[in-house]
């Protein structure tokens, strides 16, 4: 079950496994504030210019999701925070994401000294909310504190490459990495900046009642039931619109829908995918949607021999598959294919040249019978049982649309316990369904497909191994992102796998609500956000 | 009196070893855990930290042991998902489903009983059918879809109450509603039989001769003796109440411990499930011999058995 446990954080993980419901999701929207290229899409963040001052002022806003927060530490374990969304409200962090752009935050400007140094300069006057001093010292402590292995803090993986932290003075701040680390402030994203002399004298008092310098304060909170904020009048960035922000924790995807329409909630996060058209029917509702960074592929085993080691049956098989098709009848529409790669389109690094795999059974039926296999052969369909969207549906059709160009498959879904087990022990070959969560950045992606991979091995091939260790430590985001377009080509023409779907969140929304936009690293951020009674 | 309560007490201990052994078992059957726990990447390092940590590595009668031992200091482990010891996390969420198991008991009992008297007096009336449909209905309805009806139409189409939640009064309605709608008909149908076999009791028609009014022979004579089974079958239905309204907490958003246990097994936080499972337990134990002792107050034969 991943990272729900708070398990101790693998300092390199980077990439996970992400199935797409609703608890899954809201678990990893730790990935969150990741996208580099993204549609990030605040409109009134530190700094920026806010499209919507004529919006309401004032009013409480109910969020409803599936599972709220286990505890109140913004830098605990893993399965502390489910969502980042819960922090965000309260804390800032150096830098933030906005409209795949890099904005500043608690950090006004940033440059690198060199190659393994970065200065960042702060912004002055900045206080927490419990009137405490924001300065170099809890930078150094938040970043101290996130890569200390006894704290577990799920940030820990952002921040592979971070060696040390110095205080240069009150406005300034250093951080020296080990290697060139491209993907740091992508990182920064992610590290709530907390108030050392609170957290440190008083800890107990820190976890009951934290405290932040975000647009909204702390208020109360009920475990497994809400989640209070409410605004923060003294924010540097002028005060939030909204006068109380409640995440309320509903568990069941029915039960959150009839809140929602009842007026008890304004924010559905996760509609399943029968209830969109429920929601865009009602006249007081509209639906929201982003596609995410999670791409689900059917990946295949090449090391261990059979059809699936020549790259042609892989090929055959990504013509064999109409991804449309499926696409239409069984997900209606709601996802969308991916373009012949693994990572998103959004994605920093995604390659625009490389296009989806079109439907062709004939150039399929060619391409095996070129690789001896004209009479097809017999094989299955290995998968997941509920930790994708439509996981088992898709592995069925994948294996009707093979035997249709000869490959005599048998879907072969199964308990996701036992899809782990096989996974890692290289059982699950010829192929499975699987998916993978990007983040937003391949920087961090080593655990693809990779031969460095402790995901089971299934390929190994040095010229991608090198592309993608190469893209990790380049600073001149063009060249890496260069780096990454090799990448997507290499496998697209090897076929690494076979491409499917990139998978997307649906959001019912009050019309009473303005200033909410779904981002695709899924992190709900409300201060531009607004209520109209 | 004091006799059979302690000789009642001496077997709640007995049972919870046997339960907590099952538990245990089960939850250790269910495969290599620390797959399921650590993601996808993990190295073997930190699988190996795992297994050694949660001594999984050990042989399955020696953590037996282990487990025994710490619940004898009622040490359950702490919890994998919150951090906490499993046991203060599942004592947080116990008043909730306390409350709402206790509204849902009251409403139940008092519509049963009611509800039961008036059909067996009148038996094979219009009301007494009339009851017995409606007791078909709430029997057969599954508390999901009537938690979802309700919503629907109290919350959804009439806006007269949240959809759910905890801390105002308005919102334990419904959920204590379809918690009752369950356990009603078995109350209403127990009242029901025992009483029209009270009725016919020679001390009843004597009872009548005497000239006594109607109310006075069936509340204080008729039902007195009626209500022995009832306790019984309340008392049997409380503790799984506690546990068994799962599903009602989850479709109303009830922070309780049926929705924190569910919680914990999909995420196999093994120290919650078992300090749930633990408190579950103990919770039917008690009601049961509270019901025990009820009974035997009421009815001087149960304490000489």
């Amino acid at each position: 079950m991943g990272r729900e446990m708070g398990e101790p954080v693998r300092m390199d993980e980077h990439i996970l496994f992400n199935r797409l419901t609703r608890r899954q999701l809201l678990q990893y929207g730790l990935g969150a504030g990741l996208s580099l290229a993204g549609v990030g899409l605040l409109d009134a963040c530190g700094g920026s210019s806010s499209s919507s001052s004529q919006a309401p002022t004032g009013g409480t806003l109910v969020f409803g999701e599936g599972t709220g927060p286990a505890n109140l530490d913004p830098l605990g374990p893993g399965g502390s925070t489910p969502l980042l969304g819960y922090w965000r409200q309260m804390y800032d962090t150096l830098v933030w994401y906005e409209n795949g752009k890099v904005v500043p935050q608690l950090a006004t400007s940033w440059k690198n000294v060199s190659d393994l140094v970065w200065e960042f300069k702060l912004r002055s006057g900045v206080k927490f909310h419990n009137g405490e001093v924001f300065d170099a010292n809890a930078v150094k402590f938040t970043m101290d504190r996130i890569m200390d292995p006894k704290q577990k803090a799920t940030q820990a993986s952002r921040f592979t490459a971070l060696k040390s932290v110095e205080v240069v003075d009150p406005q300034t701040v250093r951080m020296n990495t080990a290697v060139p680390f491209p993907v740091l402030l992508l990182g920064l994203t992610q590290a709530f900046i907390v108030p050392p002399q609170y957290v440190s004298q008083s800890p107990d008092k820190a976890l009951a009642a934290p405290v932040g310098t975000g647009p909204f304060k702390f208020d109360s909170w009920q475990q497994g039931a809400q989640l209070t904020y409410v605004a923060n009048t003294s924010y540097w960035g002028g005060r939030p619109k909204l006068d109380k922000l409640i995440f309320r924790v509903i568990p069941d995807d029915a039960a959150r829908l009839a809140a929602l329409k009842s007026g008890g909630i304004h924010i559905d996060m996760n509609l399943p995918l029968d209830a969109i058209d429920a929601v865009s029917s009602d006249p007081n509702l509209k639906v929201e949607k982003a596609f995410i960074d999670n791409s689900l592929i059917l990946e295949m085993d090449t090391l261990h021999g059979g059809p699936t080691a020549d790259p042609r049956v892989r090929m055959a098989i990504n013509y064999a598959i109409d991804k449309d098709q499926i696409n239409k009848t069984l997900l209606s529409s709601k996802l969308r294919p991916l373009a012949g790669q693994l990572l998103t389109q959004d994605a920093f690094g995604w390659n625009p040249n490389v296009k989806q795999v079109p439907y062709d059974p004939a150039k399929a039926k060619q391409l095996l019978s070129e690789a001896g296999y004209s009479s097809g052969f017999d094989t299955q369909v290995n998968g997941p049982i509920g930790k994708y969207t439509a996981d088992r549906d898709i592995v069925i059709a994948v294996a009707d649309q093979l035997s249709k160009v000869g490959i005599r498959a048998k879907a072969n879904p199964m308990d996701y316990g036992l899809f782990v087990q096989k996974l890692t022990s290289n059982q699950l070959g010829p192929m499975f369904l699987i998916g993978w969560f990007s983040f937003g950045d391949p920087a961090l992606a080593e655990v693809w497909l990779t031969s460095k991979s402790t995901l089971g091995h299934y390929y190994a091939d040095a010229t991608y191994d090198d592309l993608v260790a190469k893209g990790a430590t380049q600073l001149d985001q063009k060249a890496r992102q260069a780096t990454y377009f090799q990448a997507a080509q290499y496998m697209h023409d090897q076929a690494m796998a076979a491409w499917l779907f990139q998978a997307a969140t649906y959001y019912g929304v009050s019309k009473k609500v303005s200033g909410f936009n779904p981002r695709n690293d899924e992190l709900p951020f409300f201060y531009p956000s607004a209520i109209s009674s | 009196m004091i006799e059979y309560i302690l000789k009642r007490l001496v077997q709640v201990p007995i049972t919870l070893i046997v339960i907590t052994a099952i538990v245990f078992i089960l939850l250790h059957l269910a495969g290599n855990l620390v797959n399921l726990l650590l993601p996808l990447d993990a190295t073997a390092a930190q699988r190996a930290e795992l297994t050694h940590s949660l001594h999984f590595d050990e042989p399955l009668p020696l953590q037996y042991v282990r487990f025994v031992g710490a619940l004898a200091h009622g040490d359950f482990g702490t919890s994998l998902y919150y951090q906490r010891p499993a046991m203060a996390v599942v004592l947080d969420r116990l008043p909730a489903s306390l409350e709402l198991a206790l509204a849902g008991i009251l409403i139940a009992i008092v519509s049963g009983i009611a509800l039961g008297i008036l059909a067996a007096v009148r038996e094979g009336s219009v009301s007494d059918n009339l009851i017995s449909a409606v007791t078909v209905f709430g029997q057969s309805m599954p508390s999901f879809w009537l938690g979802i009806m309700l919503i629907l139409l109290l919350a959804v189409t009439w806006h007269l109450l949240p959809t759910g939640g905890m801390g105002q009064p308005s919102q334990l309605i419904m959920p204590s509603i379809t918690l009752a709608a369950f356990l009603a008909p078995q109350i209403l149908l127990l009242t029901r039989s025992s009483m029209l076999d009270v009725l016919h009791d020679p001390y009843i028609t004597v009872a009548r001769s005497k000239g006594l009014p109607t109310r006075i022979v069936i509340l204080r004579h008729a039902l007195r003796n009626a209500l022995n089974p009832v306790i019984a079958s309340v008392g049997l239905q409380f503790g799984s109440l506690m546990g068994g309204a799962v599903i009602t907490e989850t479709v109303f958003a009830w922070p309780g411990l049926g929705q924190l246990s569910v919680a914990a097994i999909f995420s196999r936080d093994l120290p919650v499930v078992e300090a749930s499972v633990v408190v579950l337990a103990l919770a039917v134990l008690l009601a049961n011999l509270a019901v025990d002792i009820i009974n035997a107050q009421i009815d001087p034969r149960v304490r000489y058995r």
